[in-house]
C-alpha cells in the first residue's frame, strides 16, 4: 500500500474515526484504523463492534492494499504535520512509514486482515429518508435512554412503524425506567419496522453527527440520509461515509402501559418560564434525588425544595390550573431534560395524583410527550 | 496450538472434541486443575476450533480466524482475567454488554475466564445469571484451581472437567523440544513445575533458574556458615521479590532429593540429578525426620509469604531453621 493525501482530507478522516475507536479495548485491533487503499481514494475504517464508521477520502494511489494503525497515534501525528501533503507507505511485518516534508515516522501496525469486517449489506436496500425529521426524532428521545449497563435493552431508542388513524407513522421511544420520551412522525415510511427495533444511544448520536446540522434552508431541497436494515444492523450513508450500529438484542419493555390516560388536571405555562424556576428552585433540592415539591392550587402552581445541609426554596408561578389541590414530587432533572428538547413556546403539564406519572407536551406538537415519574418526598 | 499438540489431557480433550463435533455443549464449563497446567491453552483451543475455517473437531492455528484468536484481535473470543487482584465486576458487566448482541462474525462466541476463583462475591453473583441462561451461540469456559475457591452457585451451574498434572515423562521430553535442553535439564524442570507446563516455562525464562545450582550451593554451605551467612543467602533470595514463591519448589526438592537417597538410594529418581554426587555426600549426613522438619519449615514460609508476611523476616527465619 502506498499513496499520497493531502493533510486536510485525512485530518478529517481521523478526526472522525477517533470517537469510534476503543481506548481501552482488551482486543488490540479496536484501538487501530483499517486503511484501504485503492483507485482513487483511501477509506478509513473504526469500529468498537457495536458502532462502526467508514468514509472514503480522496487520495492518490500508487499501490493498492490495505494496512492498520493506531487510530490515536496516527491522529496526533497528522495534527501536528505543517506540509500539506503526507506520503504512507506499507513496509514489512505491517509496519507503516509515513512521511511529510523532513518527518518520517514509522508506526507499528497489526495485520489489516484481522480488522472486524464490517457486517455486509446492499446498495439497493438503502432508502432516503429527510435528515431534518431523522435528528429531531434522535434529539428528543435518546437523553431518555438508560445509561445502566445492566439493563442494556433500554440503552437504546426503541423505533417501530405504526400506524395513526390509518396513516403510516414512525415511532420513536426512550425510557430508563424512570422517564419516557416518544415522538411520532407522520407520513414518513420505512419498511420492515413492523416489529421495532433498538437502536444503541452511541449508534445514533453517531448518525446525528454524520447528519451535521442538516437543517433545511429556504428555498433549498431538504436534504436525505440513505438508511437501510438488515438482521441485525442499521446502517446510515451519506455523502460518501457510513455509519453502521448493530441492534441491540431482546425485548423493549411495553412502553404503552405505562403511558397513563387520565391525566385530567392540566397545567399550561410558558416552557422558558418553566425551565427557570425549575433551574432556581433545584439549586435546594438534595444532590441525590433533585426532588422537587410541586403544589397545585387555583391559579397557581408553587414549586419548592429542601435539602438538610443547605436550607430551601420556594417560587410561586400564576398558571391556569383549575382542578381539585394537588401535591406531588419530581425529579427536576428529569423536567429540565425533556423540556431542553422541546421547541415549542409553551408546554402541557398533565397529572392526576401524585403516584401517577406527570406528562410534559410541546404546544402545538402533539406527536411528542415526555412522561416523568412521580417522587415521594 | 491445535488438541493433537496439547501434552497430555487426553481424557478432557477427547470429552471436548466429542462436544463440537455434535455441537452439544452444556451452558458452561468449569476446567479445575493447577495452574500452568493447559487449561487456558486446551479453553482457546476450543474456541479456535469452533471457528475454524478449514477444520472441524480440532483447529488448523492458520486460517484468519485462528489467527485473530492467537492474537487477542477476535471479537466473539473473550479472556477475562483479573485486573490487578481480581476480576472487577465492571469487566462481569461490561462482558454481558457485549452478549446483549449476537456473535460478530464467529460461528460460536467462546468467553473465557482465567482465575474464575478471583472473581469477588458481588462479580460472581453477577455472572450467575449469565451462567444459567447464556445468550444462543455462547460458551462460557471458567478456570480455576479448585473448587472450593468457587461459590457454591456457581460450580453448580456449569459441567466440571478436571485437569491433573502432567507425567513427567512426556513433559519433559516436550520442554526439551521447545526449549531446546537437554534432557536431564528438561527432566529437572518438569519436575519442579509439578507436571504443569505453564509454571516451567514461567520459571526457565525466570533469573532462579539460572540461579538453581547457586541457590543450592547456599543451601549445602547454610550448615557450614555462620549466622551471617545466612542472613545473607536469607537477603538474596527476599530479593526475588514478588517472585519468590518460585524459589520453594526448587528449596524443597533439594531435601526431597536426600530423602529419596536416603530411603531409596536411587540416582534415576533425583530431581536435581546434576547434584547427585553432592546428595551421596550430604544425605549420609541428615536423618529423615529433621530433612522432613525443614521441607516444612519451607511450606510454612511459603503459606506466611501468601499472607503478606515481611519477606526479608520470613527468609531470615526459614534460612535459620535450616542451618
Amino acid at each position: 500500500m502506498e499513496f499520497r493525501i493531502n493533510k486536510k482530507d485525512f485530518l478529517k478522516g481521523l478526526a472522525m474515526v477517533q470517537t469510534i475507536v476503543e481506548r481501552r479495548s482488551t482486543i488490540p485491533i479496536l484501538s487501530n484504523t483499517l486503511i484501504q487503499a485503492a483507485e482513487e481514494g483511501i477509506t478509513l475504517t473504526a469500529t468498537d463492534l457495536e458502532t462502526a464508521i467508514k468514509g472514503w477520502f480522496p487520495a492518490s494511489v500508487s499501490l493498492e492494499g490495505q494496512a492498520s494503525v493506531s487510530a490515536r497515534k496516527l491522529f496526533e501525528i497528522v495534527r501536528e504535520l505543517h506540509e500539506s501533503e503526507i506520503h504512507l507507505q506499507k513496509k514489512e511485518n505491517n509496519w507503516v512509514t509515513l512521511i511529510s516534508e523532513k518527518s518520517v515516522f514509522n508506526i507499528a501496525g497489526i495485520n489489516p486482515e484481522e480488522f472486524p469486517p464490517l457486517p455486509k449489506f446492499k446498495e439497493e436496500d438503502f432508502r432516503p429518508f429527510p435528515t431534518g425529521q431523522f435528528t429531531e426524532m434522535i434529539e428528543r428521545t435518546v437523553f431518555a435512554a438508560s445509561t445502566e449497563e445492566s439493563r442494556y435493552n433500554l440503552n437504546g431508542v426503541f423505533f417501530k412503524g405504526i400506524e395513526v388513524d390509518g396513516q403510516p407513522t414512525l415511532r420513536m421511544v426512550a425510557t430508563d425506567g424512570h422517564r419516557l420520551s416518544l415522538i411520532d412522525k407522520t407520513g414518513v415510511e420505512f419498511s420492515s419496522l413492523e416489529k421495532g427495533i433498538i437502536l444503541p444511544k452511541k449508534g445514533l448520536l453517531e448518525i446525528k453527527k454524520l447528519i451535521g446540522d442538516g437543517a433545511q434552508k429556504e428555498g433549498e431541497k431538504e436534504e436525505v440520509i440513505h438508511l437501510s436494515l438488515s438482521e441485525s444492523n442499521f446502517v446510515a450513508k451519506k455523502e460518501g461515509v457510513i455509519v453502521v450500529t448493530r441492534l441491540i438484542e431482546g425485548e423493549f419493555p411495553d412502553y404503552e402501559s405505562v403511558i397513563p390516560k387520565e391525566n385530567d388536571k392540566t397545567v399550561r405555562l410558558s416552557r422558558e418560564r418553566f425551565i427557570s424556576c425549575l433551574k432556581r428552585v433545584s439549586t435546594m433540592a438534595s444532590d441525590k434525588g433533585e426532588g422537587v415539591v410541586f403544589e397545585f392550587r387555583k391559579g397557581s402552581m408553587a414549586l419548592s425544595s429542601s435539602s438538610q445541609d443547605f436550607g430551601d426554596a420556594k417560587e410561586e408561578i400564576e398558571v391556569d390550573y383549575s382542578g381539585e389541590d394537588l401535591v406531588a414530587g419530581f425529579n427536576a432533572r428529569y423536567l429540565l431534560d425533556a423540556l431542553a428538547v422541546m421547541g415549542a413556546e409553551e408546554v402541557l403539564f398533565e397529572l392526576k395524583d401524585n403516584t401517577t406519572a406527570g406528562i410534559l407536551k410541546p404546544v402545538g406538537q402533539e406527536e411528542h410527550l415526555c412522561l416523568v415519574m412521580p417522587m415521594k418526598l | 496450538m491445535s488438541f493433537e499438540q496439547i501434552i497430555g489431557h487426553r481424557r478432557p480433550v477427547r470429552l471436548l472434541q466429542k462436544a463440537i463435533v455434535n455441537d452439544h455443549f452444556p451452558h458452561a464449563y468449569l476446567f479445575l486443575g493447577p495452574e500452568g497446567i493447559g487449561k487456558k491453552i486446551t479453553a482457546l483451543t476450543v474456541a479456535k476450533a469452533l471457528n475454524c475455517e478449514e477444520k472441524r473437531e480440532d483447529c488448523c492455528d492458520r486460517c484468519i480466524s485462528c489467527r485473530k484468536i492467537e492474537d487477542t484481535n477476535h471479537p466473539d473470543v473473550s479472556v477475562i482475567s483479573p485486573d490487578g487482584q481480581f476480576i472487577r465486576i465492571e469487566q462481569i458487566r461490561q462482558l454481558q454488554r457485549s452478549l446483549s448482541y449476537r456473535p460478530y462474525e464467529g460461528r460460536k462466541r467462546v468467553c473465557i475466564f482465567d482465575g474464575a476463583d478471583r472473581m469477588k462475591a458481588e462479580g460472581a453473583n453477577a455472572l450467575l445469571k449469565t451462567l444459567e441462561e447464556p445468550p444462543p451461540e455462547t460458551l462460557l469456559i471458567l478456570l480455576a484451581p479448585e473448587r472450593n475457591s468457587l461459590l457454591p452457585t456457581i460450580v453448580s451451574r456449569c459441567q466440571q472437567m478436571s485437569f491433573t498434572s502432567l507425567p513427567i515423562d512426556p513433559m519433559s521430553e516436550e520442554l526439551a523440544n521447545r526449549l531446546s535442553l537437554e534432557k536431564r535439564e528438561a527432566n529437572t524442570l518438569a519436575e519442579l513445575s509439578q507436571g504443569s507446563p505453564g509454571r516451567a516455562i514461567e520459571m526457565f525464562h525466570h533469573e532462579i533458574w539460572q540461579r538453581r545450582r547457586k541457590i543450592i550451593h547456599d543451601l549445602i554451605d547454610l550448615g557450614s556458615q555462620g549466622v551471617q551467612g545466612a542472613f545473607a543467602t536469607a537477603e538474596s533470595l527476599a530479593n526475588f521479590g514478588e517472585d519468590l514463591p518460585l524459589v520453594f519448589p526448587l528449596m524443597i526438592s533439594w531435601y526431597r532429593d536426600l530423602i529419596i537417597w536416603n530411603e531409596q538410594g536411587d540416582v534415576d529418581r533425583l530431581i536435581n540429578q546434576d547434584f547427585s554426587e553432592m546428595v551421596k555426600q550430604k544425605a549420609i549426613l541428615m536423618s529423615r525426620k529433621s530433612l522432613v522438619r525443614r521441607i516444612e519449615a519451607i511450606n510454612e514460609t511459603s503459606k506466611a509469604l501468601s499472607r503478606n508476611a515481611n519477606r526479608l523476616l520470613a527468609m531470615e527465619n526459614l534460612m535459620l531453621r535450616l542451618r
